[in-house]
C-alpha cells in the first residue's frame, strides 16, 4: 500500500493537522500558563527590558551568516516572542492597547514564529556575545513550547518523543528490548571475530556503577562506538550496565516541550533507580548529556537525589589519565580534526578531554577555526536534524558553515561525538562537494587504540601444536 | 525655564530614574528569588555566570564581519558613564548642593570624552543605517535615544566653550538640561534601564534554565490537557 502524503503544512517542516481556530487566543492562553506556572517569567521579562539590538548576535549565528535575512538575525527572532510579552503581558503593553496604541497578534505573527524558531538550532553561540546577557536559545526553547501547545511542532520531533512515551518500544528508535539483546550478543561476537577479544555488553546488572544511555539510533547506525565504549569500560575495568527498561538518552522534549522534558527525564532516573545504579553513563550524544547533567537534578528531587551523570569522554579521559586505560599512540594516520558539540561546549564541560585523547591516538591531529566554546554548530542542531524535509536548508544553510570549517582543515576524519552531529554533518558533507570526509565517532578511534589486557584475549581453538 | 528644568524638573527626574531603577531591581530579586524557590536545584555557579559576562562586555574577537559597533558602543559608555560624574562642573554643583565631592577630570580630558561620546553617537547612527545586519534591528526608537544622548553631550559642550556655541548660551543650556532631564525619566522605563538591569540578564541566562520541576504538569492542568495523549 502506499504511503499516505504527508498532511499539508504551511512551514518548512511536516506537522500533524493542527486546529487553526482562534490560534492567537489559543496562542496568548498557552503563553499565559506557561509563564504563569513556569519560572520564565522573570526571564523574559528582563530580556523584554533590555534588548539593544547592537547586532552582534547576528555576527556569530551561522545561519544569519548565510542568509543575511532579517528572520535569522537572532535578535529580531527573540523579539518576536518578546514583542507578544511586552503587548500581553506588562502593564506598559496592555496600557498602551488601552490608549490605541496597541496591536493584536494574529495568524500571521503566529506563522512567522512558526517558521523562525525552528530555523533557529538553538546552538547559543549568540549568547557567549550578546553584551546584555541575553539567551536567545532559551527565548527560542520557550517559543517553541508555545507554539507545541497550539499544535505547532515538526512532526518528525512529535512522532519521536510519543514512540519514547506511548510507544511499545520506549525509544525513540523503536527499538524492542529483544532487539537490543540481540544487538549486543552481535557486538560481543564482532570483538571475538574482528579484534580477538572477549568484550561483554553487561544488561540489567543490579548495581553497577554506571547506568548506560547512548542516544539509541547508536545501536542501529553506530555499532563503532558501542563497540569502542564497552571496549574502555572492559579495559579499564569500569563497572557498568544497559538496562532493558530504558536505554535511550536522546530526549527531543528538550526542543519542543518542557513536560516531554521532564517526563523523559523522569523514564531515564526510573531505569536507574529500578538498577541500583549510582551514575548516569551517557554515550557519545551532546543533548542527552546536558538534559541528564542539567535537568536530572531538577526533576529527580535535587541534586541530592538524583544520581551524577558522566559522559563517555569524560570517562575515557579519566581512565586514560589514571593509567587505568591504556592507548595505542599515532594509531590513527589519517588527518582528523574534532567537532564540538553545542550542547557539551558552550558551558565548558567537555571541551578539552577529547582533544587530549584524539592527541594521543591521532597522528594528524588539527583544530578547525573557531574552535571550543566559539565552534559553530552542526547545523543541526535542537532537532532540526530529525527533520528531513529541511535537509536542504539544514545542509545548505544551516550547515554550510560548519562544511567550510571542515574543507579549511583538510581533514578526511571528523570527529563528532555526537549522533545528531554526526548525522548532520554527513549530510553537510555530501551535499557540499566533501566526498572524502567520513565522520565518525570518538569511540570509533578509541576502539582502533586501546590495548587490551591479555587477559581478555580469546585462545584460538584448533590443533595443538607440535611438541605441546 | 532654564531654572524650571535644572530645579524641580531636574529633582523630580532624579528622583524618578531612582525609584524606577530601584523597582527595577526589586522585581530582578523577586524574579531571582521565585526561580530558585520554585526549583529543586537552586545550584548557582556565580563564577561562571561572572567570567561569561565578562567575556560578553567587550567587543567579540570571534565576530566575523565588523567589529566597529562593538567598539563604537565601548566608547560611548565610557563617555556616557564618566563624563557626567566627573566633569569638574558637575562636581562642583553636587558640592555646593550636597556638601559632598570628588576629584575631577582636567578640562581636556572632559573635552575629549565628550566629544568622543558625541562622535560615536553619530557614527552609531550612521552604522545602523548603512549595514544591513544592523538596519534589521534598527527602529525609530535606536535612533533617537543615540540621538538624545548625542544632544546631551553636544549642548553640554556647547554651555562650556562659548566660542563653539552656536546656539547661544541659554539655547544650549536649556536643551542641555531638558534633554538629561528626559533621559533621568526615560532610563528606569525603556531599554535604557540596561544600566540596572545588565547583571541580572546576565545571570538570568543561566539562571533561567532553572526550571521548575512540575512546571510542565501544571501547564498541561491549565490547558486542560493533561490527559490527552501526545
Amino acid at each position: 500500500m502506499a504511503a499516505k502524503p504527508a498532511p499539508p503544512s504551511p512551514y518548512p517542516y511536516y506537522t500533524e493537522p493542527f486546529d487553526l481556530k482562534d490560534r492567537p487566543a489559543r496562542f496568548l492562553k498557552a503563553f499565559a500558563a506557561i509563564l504563569q506556572n513556569t519560572n520564565y517569567g522573570p526571564v523574559l521579562d528582563a530580556f523584554a527590558r533590555i534588548s539593544l539590538h547592537c547586532g552582534r548576535c547576528a555576527e556569530t549565528c551561522q545561519v544569519h551568516q548565510a542568509t543575511n535575512a532579517t528572520p535569522d538575525n537572532p535578535c529580531n527572532r527573540s523579539n518576536l516572542l518578546l514583542k507578544v510579552y511586552r503587548r500581553y503581558f506588562t502593564m506598559s503593553g496592555m496600557l498602551k492597547a488601552r490608549l490605541g496604541f496597541g496591536w493584536n497578534l494574529s495568524d500571521a505573527d503566529i506563522d512567522e514564529m512558526a517558521e523562525a524558531y525552528y530555523r533557529c538550532t538553538a546552538c547559543r553561540r549568540c549568547r557567549t556575545v550578546c553584551p546584555v546577557g541575553i539567551d536567545h536559545g532559551l527565548v527560542t526553547h520557550i517559543a517553541r513550547w508555545v507554539l507545541a501547545e497550539i499544535g505547532i511542532v515538526p512532526k518528525a520531533l512529535v512522532l519521536a518523543v510519543r514512540e519514547q512515551l506511548e510507544g511499545k518500544s520506549g525509544n525513540t528508535s523503536g527499538i524492542p528490548a529483544p532487539a537490543l539483546k540481540d544487538t549486543l550478543e552481535f557486538l560481543e561476537q564482532e570483538f571475538v571475530d574482528n579484534y580477538g577479544v572477549k568484550v561483554p555488553f553487561p544488561v540489567d546488572a543490579d548495581g553497577a556503577e554506571h547506568v548506560f544511555f547512548p542516544a539509541v539510533s547508536d545501536y542501529l547506525l553506530e555499532p563503532d562506538v558501542l563497540m569502542g565504549v564497552a571496549g574502555v569500560m572492559h579495559a579499564s575495568g569500569g563497572s557498568w550496565t544497559i538496562g532493558t527498561g530504558y536505554f535511550d538518552g536522546i530526549n527531543y522534549g528538550l526542543f519542543y516541550s518542557d513536560r516531554m522534558l521532564s517526563r523523559i527525564v523522569r523514564k531515564e532516573l526510573a531505569e536507574v533507580k529500578r538498577l541500583h545504579g549510582k551514575k548516569i553513563l551517557i554515550g557519545e550524544c551532546g543533548h542527552a548529556s546536558r538534559v541528564a547533567r542539567e535537568f536530572g537534578p531538577i526533576f529527580g528531587g535535587g541534586p541530592t537525589e538524583a544520581p551524577p551523570v558522566v559522559n563517555i569522554m569524560e570517562y575515557t579521559y579519566d581512565a586514560f589519565r589514571r593509567g587505568a586505560l591504556k592507548l595505542k599512540k599515532g594509531v590513527i594516520p589519517e588527518r582528523t580534526t574534532y567537532h564540538d558539540p553545542c550542547n557539551i561546549v558552550r558551558s565548558g564541560w567537555i571541551v578539552e578531554q577529547p582533544r587530549e585523547i584524539l592527541k594521543h591516538i591521532c597522528a594528524d591531529f588539527v583544530e578547525m577555526t573557531p574552535n571550543r566554546k566559539d565552534n559553530y554548530c552542526c547545523g543541526g542542531g535542537s532537532g532540526t536534524v530529525s527533520i528531513d524535509e529541511m535537509r536542504a536548508f539544514r545542509t545548505g544553510t544551516q550547515g554550510l558553515r560548519k562544511a567550510k570549517q571542515i574543507r579549511e582543515t583538510g581533514a578526511t576524519l571528523v570527529v563528532s561525538p555526537c549522533a545528531n552531529c554526526k548525522k548532520q554533518i554527513r549530510e553537510v558533507c555530501e551535499d557540499n562537494g566533501l566526498k572524502n570526509v567520513r565522520v565518525v565517532g570518538l569511540h570509533d578511534l578509541v576502539l582502533k587504540a586501546i590495548e587490551f589486557p591479555e587477559s581478555s584475549r580469546v585462545k584460538k581453538e584448533g590443533p595443538a601444536p607440535a611438541g605441546a | 525655564m532654564i531654572e524650571f528644568a535644572r530645579g524641580p524638573l531636574l529633582r523630580f527626574a532624579l528622583l524618578f530614574m531612582a525609584l524606577g531603577l530601584l523597582r527595577n531591581l526589586v522585581l530582578a530579586a523577586s524574579g531571582f528569588a521565585r526561580i530558585l524557590l520554585r526549583t529543586d536545584d537552586p545550584r548557582i555557579s556565580w563564577r561562571k555566570i561572572l567570567e561569561g559576562a565578562r567575556g560578553r562586555v567587550f567587543p567579540s574577537p570571534g565576530a566575523t564581519h565588523r567589529r566597529g559597533y562593538g567598539y563604537l558602543s565601548l566608547i560611548l559608555h565610557v563617555g556616557l558613564v564618566v563624563t557626567p560624574i566627573f566633569l569638574a562642573g558637575h562636581v562642583l554643583i553636587v558640592r555646593r548642593n550636597l556638601g559632598i565631592g570628588w576629584p575631577s577630570l582636567p578640562a581636556a580630558a572632559a573635552d575629549v570624552l565628550a566629544a568622543a561620546t558625541v562622535l560615536s553617537a553619530l557614527a552609531m547612527i550612521a552604522s545602523r543605517l548603512s549595514w544591513k545586519t544592523l538596519r534589521q534591528l534598527t527602529g525609530a526608537s535606536d535612533i533617537f535615544f543615540l540621538a538624545l544622548l548625542a544632544t546631551v553631550f553636544a549642548s553640554g559642550f556647547m554651555v562650556s566653550h562659548p566660542g563653539a556655541n552656536v546656539l547661544g548660551y541659554p539655547a544650549a543650556m536649556l536643551l542641555h538640561l531638558l534633554a538629561a532631564d528626559l533621559v533621568f525619566i526615560l532610563v528606569p522605563v525603556t531599554r535604557l534601564a540596561h544600566v540596572s538591569l545588565i547583571p541580572a540578564a546576565h545571570a538570568l541566562g543561566d539562571i533561567g534554565w532553572k526550571l521548575a520541576p512540575d512546571g510542565g504538569e501544571a501547564v498541561a492542568r491549565a490547558l486542560g490537557k493533561e490527559k490527552q495523549p501526545i
